[in-house]
């Protein structure tokens, strides 16, 4: 008895696997982990050399200037003067869009295509579309705000302005919040639920009480991955039209802003590669770099308000 | 007045004699007793009585009924009187009315936790609506704007001798650029990224956690910086616009998509199968590579579909790297060329009509394409599910 609960030393160990794999040492073997390894390296080196070649191009404009004097300078024919914050302003309040429009919607028709919707033929086909959907071109998403915001709207949304990009990037990202949204309200176990019945709550009730809070770290990761989309998607920008020359503040009421021109953080690199290179491509590397830790930052955030939903969870 | 369905046949104890003989559920001896019961004028009052959870009755359908009117007219007169024009206020506004008619009808006459659940049910079935609308919209909308510009010459030309006011032109030139580009694309990334996944979920590593992150933070890139970065280091050292720089900048968009739905799939396998060729004496590179890999062939497929779908549809990184053509460049790797993306990008900035219905018409087979590359990706992985389940 005893000698089957104790572990067979090492050297058994060795002696059984070399008697199974007939002696010789296992080559192939360890020509295929070298294989996967090297896959493996290779992902990890194409991230490291991005940063890198990011990080690289954008020192000369950090050795010149202040990082200060980047963040607040602003969209300038100029290269000494060229900076990002109008460009982190634009890229805020098309987030704000985003978690005005999309994300109550989004979190609704999850909550409806998971806890309402029966399961007939047209809640099936909804979800398919919504999955499909989620997988559109983003230039087709620009192509319809370019007519709908910019063009049916654009006495309301005020033409190429910070209205019409962000609700553009609300429907592009709707698909995703959806279907992210949707596959955490699908993990809530069903017993949560049928105790609440139970209990005799009111199915807004077993929503709120049950569902939501369980559900709530999911549809944070949802939100991330959309707010990450929305921040460093350029085609729809692109389509819209943002400023790509000067871009004089306002200064007006928060309608105003909204209605008028506006610019973005992924924008702003695209409108420094469109430049002469040597004096502009450090400077797209910078904006990119500003991009990047923005995202980050952005990231970091969600995922600390996500740990913080799942220790109450638990 | 109340429908017998909306009784609960058990309780029937409480319902009236007209209700009982319709519940085939309750047994008769129960039915003869319900019979037995003081007359109908002792009996609660239909609301007091016991209900299905989320069943209308007749006063609730009248009292939405009401509701609704009140709401389109007051919604209406509001509009009228402040000379609103948009639609959509009028919509708001009668959404707004009808919510607040009907949760303090509710409220008056059951509880306000009821009538919460009734308003909550309402607003969240609008909002699915209007983001299902949205989307659906979206799609018949691209379908009609783009339909009239295609024909079998749109898919035999290209805009090279094509002044914009002349019939004809297409977007061949674009197909076969999009197609050499992510040919190019998935060469790099499906080895790379199916080759990790088996990393991360078959040999589970020291490295795993550390290539896991990288993944993750992969697929938070802006596309434009993938653009960006092969921009800097290969097109401008003097090297060029070309397709194969694009298809570099969109196999780092592809890398994290495939590797991350690759190790899903992988996790789907069985751990009996690997454990049995273990116990056959496979070494692990054999379990893997004709047990784990053959039973994983249709989801691997899938992901890599799931990778092109979303590598074909982007914009900025093409941008910075193939720049657009708007005639034939069969060499993918010298020289501008054209994709989708471009194609439809480059028409819509020229000030003239037939130029954008082009564009539309490419936006509408780019659509096109990457929905048929979804269910394409749908059908094989269902397959592999009907295989794997029916050993």
């Amino acid at each position: 008895m005893a000698s089957i609960l104790t572990p067979p030393s090492e050297a058994v160990d060795r002696e059984v696997a070399a008697a199974i794999s007939g002696g010789g040492r296992d080559a192939r073997g360890l020509a295929f982990q070298t294989l996967l390894l090297l896959a493996m390296l290779m992902a990890l080196g194409v991230l490291v050399w991005l940063l890198y070649s990011v990080i690289d191009g954008a020192l000369p404009v950090f050795s010149e200037r202040s990082l200060g004097d980047f963040l607040q300078g602003k969209l300038s024919g100029s290269p000494a003067r060229f900076g990002v914050a109008q460009g982190i302003i634009g890229s805020f309040w098309i987030l704000v869009f985003v978690a005005v429009f999309s994300f109550p919607l989004g979190v609704a028709s999850a909550i409806y295509l998971e806890e309402y919707a029966a399961d007939n033929r047209f809640s099936r086909l909804v979800n398919v579309l919504v999955r499909n959907l989620a997988g559109v071109p983003a230039v087709v998403y620009g192509l319809l705000g370019l007519f709908l915001f910019k063009g049916l709207l654009g006495g309301l949304t005020g033409g190429s302005s910070l209205i019409s990009a962000g609700l553009t990037m609300a429907i592009l990202v709707l698909p995703v919040v959806i279907i992210t949204s949707a596959e955490a309200i699908r993990a809530v176990p069903q017993p949560l639920r049928e105790g609440g019945y139970g209990l005799g709550a009111t199915r807004w009730e077993v929503i709120k009480t049950q569902v939501l809070p369980y559900a709530a770290p999911g549809i944070l990761t949802g939100t991330v991955l959309s707010f990450a989309r929305a921040l460093g998607e350029a085609a729809p920008l692109l389509i819209i039209g943002t400023a790509t020359g000067l871009l004089t503040a306002s200064g007006g009421s928060v309608m105003e802003t909204l209605r008028g021109k506006y610019t973005a953080m992924p924008m702003l690199v695209y409108v420094a590669t469109k430049r002469p290179a040597e004096k502009w491509l450090p400077l797209a590397s910078a904006a990119a770099l500003v991009l990047l830790v923005v995202l980050l930052v952005a990231n970091t955030a969600a995922i600390l308000a996500r740990n913080h939903f799942e220790k109450r969870r638990s | 007045m109340t429908a017998p369905t909306e009784l609960i046949p058990t309780t029937s104890a409480r319902t009236d004699d007209t209700s009982a003989p319709a519940d085939a559920t309750v047994p008769r001896r129960r039915r003869r007793g319900a019979a037995a019961a003081p007359p109908a004028e002792v009996l609660p009052p239909m609301d007091e009585q016991p209900r299905r959870p989320r069943s209308l009755s007749t006063r609730d359908r009248v009292e939405l009924v009401v509701a609704a009117t009140s709401g389109l007219m007051a919604s209406w007169l509001l509009c009228t009187v402040m000379d609103w024009t948009a639609p959509l206020t009028f919509a708001i506004w009668a959404l707004i009315w009808f919510l607040a008619a009907s949760y303090l009808m509710g409220r008056d006459r059951t509880s306000a936790v009821v009538a919460t659940d009734r308003m909550v049910t309402t607003l969240i079935w609008v909002s699915g609506m209007v983001a299902v609308a949205v989307l659906v919209w979206m799609v018949g909308y691209v379908f009609i704007k783009g339909i009239g510009v295609i024909n079998a010459e749109f898919f035999a030309s290209d805009m090279g001798s094509v002044g914009p006011l002349d019939e004809g032109g297409g977007l061949v030139h674009a197909l076969v650029g999009t197609m050499q580009q992510i040919a190019i694309a998935t060469v790099i990334a499906v080895p790379i990224a199916i080759l990790t996944a088996v990393y991360l979920h078959e040999i589970k590593g020291k490295l795993s956690v550390p290539v896991r992150f990288v993944v993750d933070a992969m697929s938070g890139l802006p596309s434009i910086v993938a653009g960006l970065i092969v921009f800097t280091i290969w097109v401008n050292e003097g090297n060029g616009f070309s397709g194969a720089a694009a298809g570099v900048a969109l196999s780092i968009m592809m890398i994290p998509i495939v590797t991350r739905t690759a190790e899903e799939i992988l996790r789907t396998i069985d751990d009996g199968l690997r454990e049995s060729a273990l116990a056959l004496g496979a070494p692990q590179w054999r379990s893997v590579v004709q047990v784990v890999l053959p039973t994983a062939r249709s989801g691997l497929i899938t992901a890599s579909i799931l990778g092109v779908a979303r590598a074909i549809g982007e914009t900025a990184p093409v941008l910075l790297t193939a720049f657009g053509n708007s005639s034939m460049n069969w060499n993918p790797f010298s020289g501008p060329q054209s994709n989708l993306p471009l194609f439809i990008w480059q028409l819509l900035r020229e000030p003239n009509d037939a130029q954008v219905a082009r564009a539309w018409g490419g936006a509408l087979v780019l659509m096109l394409l990457v929905l048929v590359l979804f269910v394409i990706a749908r059908a094989i992985g269902a397959r592999g599910d009907r295989l794997r389940g029916g050993k």
